[in-house]
């Protein structure tokens, strides 16, 4: 059957998995936070960041963790545009409109990957791709230990973000009131904007290192969408710590799955954590503040 | 007087005129578009029962497609003759969505909507491991067959009731207590549930006969298909249909579905040889809907209507 060294891999795998879903989730944490509406299309953006760091290593030949330097501001005007242009005025339309436009959204990047990437999966190929550092009996994928580290340091530099500055104040400010923070003087549109395109911003950081980590597929974004939702219902709304436990969760959820019960049955399992998280609203029992 | 008259006999002689359209060998290829039309009403309507009139936006409504078609594909496999196959289909699919309706209704807007999507994709993902005998081709990924031995005009006859039958139970629906209900939930949740509405029951029910019909339409659209497997049936796809259908006409009309539903099988037989693009155009139309009328159609008929009186 299955022995301890097998268990104990695949703990420490799906914590380290963790962190990067953690980093997932906050995108979508934060952009939920300030706009109340969910990114239907936020998995397939994630997505995205996967292919245009497997077009700089096709085409140009650059390693996908530089190519970041140019993806970041792309994704994040990308999302400056999408605020402006579509979802602000999708808004003033009824509240189930946002819901719709970014399912359309996603439909069309679904549907643009399978167009000019064929339905085959890809993986961003490195050189570093299947190195291990051995640690007593155990061998720990350097990637893994990559995405932890990313993760740690993204989640950390974004709460100083939030908690330090001033459009990291306001942005917290929006998702308690925004009808007070408007009142104060916040400009509450630009917030908007700005959260969003943070949101993506970070899902083109973790769509790299989700590339680097597992295969991708076009709709290798649904996924990804529901992971990131898992991740904000258990760890609740822009919450640092809630959102790392909420990825460790789902982590280990996969990895545990697929240890025990084979590779077809993790995502059923993920969905299963997921459907609990949404019926019993975690973000409560964690007593998170919204 | 004459106006209302005629507003009565159009709909007569437009269900006599498909009656009969069968009899006049109008060939194989348009009774196969009507019969898709008419799956595709009832879809886009119960979606819209749940959207457009209880405020429910549902992304996975495919989930009782494929429950209903892996019913009767079960059900045929133990020799049961095909017509009374299609009812259990609808009620395997209301009974799915009775229990998944415990944690689902509890939930609204975006929380209901992922809730719905996490439901089809669990199901996929079951169906696609889900193997009862194993070692045979067929269950898992490769999906059951449907042998069901129904000649198309019989199938198309069942299609054009069960629309009818949908049509005319949403419209009794609508004017009645329990529908005026479900707009004020969607209107005001809170000034309705104080007026005496109750919220979740009214929500249960709808969800209820939304997922019966489309598990009824679902079963005869899968007795004609005659194979059944998880990607397709639980698939993003069906869900796109229904959406894109009442989106187009009109998102909580009784009309907007109709419109919808023909322009959605006329535009999927147009670019039926590029089938990538055709998602991202549906997908673009969804989005400039949504963004320049989001009442569809029928939005703008009723907006012109209103400007001549």
């Amino acid at each position: 059957m299955i022995s301890p060294e097998i268990l104990i891999n695949s703990l420490m795998l799906g914590v380290m998995l963790g962190g990067l879903y953690a980093v997932i989730g906050i995108g979508l944490s934060i952009s939920f936070g300030v706009m109340k509406i969910v990114n239907l299309a936020h998995g397939d953006f994630l997505v995205l960041g996967c292919y245009f760091a497997y077009a700089c290593l096709s085409f140009f030949g650059i390693d996908p963790i530089p190519s970041l330097i140019i993806l970041v501001p792309i994704f994040f005007a990308l999302g400056l545009a999408l605020q402006k242009f579509m979802l602000e005025r999708s808004f003033k339309i009824d509240p189930n409109a946002p819901i719709l436009l970014t399912f359309g959204i996603s439909i069309i990047l679904q549907n643009l990957y399978l167009l000019i990437w064929t339905p085959y999966s890809k993986a961003l190929i490195t050189s570093y791709m299947l190195m291990t550092l051995r640690i007593g009996k155990y061998n720990i994928p350097f990637i893994y230990l990559l995405d932890l580290l990313v993760a740690l340091v993204a989640l950390i530099l974004l709460r100083a973000f939030l908690k330090k500055t001033y459009l990291g104040i306001a942005i917290r400010a929006s998702s308690q009131s925004w009808r007070a923070s408007q009142l104060v003087g916040i400009n509450t549109s630009r917030v908007q904007a700005f959260a969003f395109g943070l949101a993506l911003a970070l899902s083109a950081l973790s769509g790299v290192f989700v590339g680097l980590t597992l295969p991708f597929t076009p709709t290798s974004g649904t996924n990804y969408l529901l992971i990131a939702f898992g991740v904000l219902m258990i760890g609740g709304v822009g919450s640092m710590v809630g959102s790392f436990i909420g990825g460790i969760v789902m982590g280990l959820t996969q990895l545990l799955s697929g240890t025990f019960l084979g590779v077809g049955w993790q995502l059923f399992f993920t969905s299963i954590i997921i459907l609990i998280a949404l019926s019993i609203r975690t973000e409560k029992i964690l007593g998170v503040k919204k | 007087m004459t106006r209302p008259s005629f507003k009565t006999i159009l709909p007569i002689v437009v269900v006599i005129l498909l009656a009969v359209l069968p009899l006049l060998n109008v060939g194989a290829y348009w009774t196969f578009l009507l019969f898709l039309f008419f799956i595709y009403l009832v879809l886009a309507s119960m979606w819209n029962l749940l959207a457009g009139y209880a405020g429910l936006v549902s992304l996975g409504q495919s989930s009782f497609i494929g429950f209903a078609a892996y019913t009767v594909g079960a059900l045929l496999m133990m020799d049961i003759s095909p017509y009374l196959a299609i009812i259990p289909g609808g009620v395997a699919a209301a009974a799915l969505c009775v229990i998944v309706s415990i944690p689902l209704l509890r939930m609204r807007g975006i929380f209901f909507a992922i809730g719905t999507l996490v439901v089809s994709e669990a199901l996929r993902i079951f169906f696609t491991n889900f193997k009862p005998v194993a070692e045979t081709a067929v269950w898992g990924g490769a999906g059951i067959p449907i042998k069901a031995y129904i000649s198309p005009t019989a199938l198309y006859y069942l299609a054009l009731i069960l629309s009818l039958i949908s049509l005319l139970l949403l419209k009794f629906i609508l004017n009645s207590k329990f529908g005026l209900g479900l707009m004020a939930i969607r209107d005001n949740e809170a000034a309705a549930i104080s007026c005496g509405v109750n919220s979740f029951r009214s929500k249960l029910y709808a969800f209820i006969l939304s997922s019966f019909l489309t598990g009824i339409a679902a079963s005869v659209f899968y007795l004609f298909q005659g194979h059944v497997e998880p990607f397709g049936a639980f698939g993003m796809s069906w869900n796109m249909a229904m959406l894109i259908a009442v989106i187009i006409g009109g998102l909580g009309t009784l009309e907007g579905p109709l419109i919808g539903a023909a322009i959605i099988v006329f535009f999927q037989q147009m670019l039926a040889g590029f089938a990538g693009l055709s998602l991202i155009i549906e997908g673009i139309i969804i989005v400039v809907i949504i963004l320049t009328m989001p009442k569809g159609i029928m939005g703008v008929v009723k907006n012109l209507r209103a400007q001549r009186a």
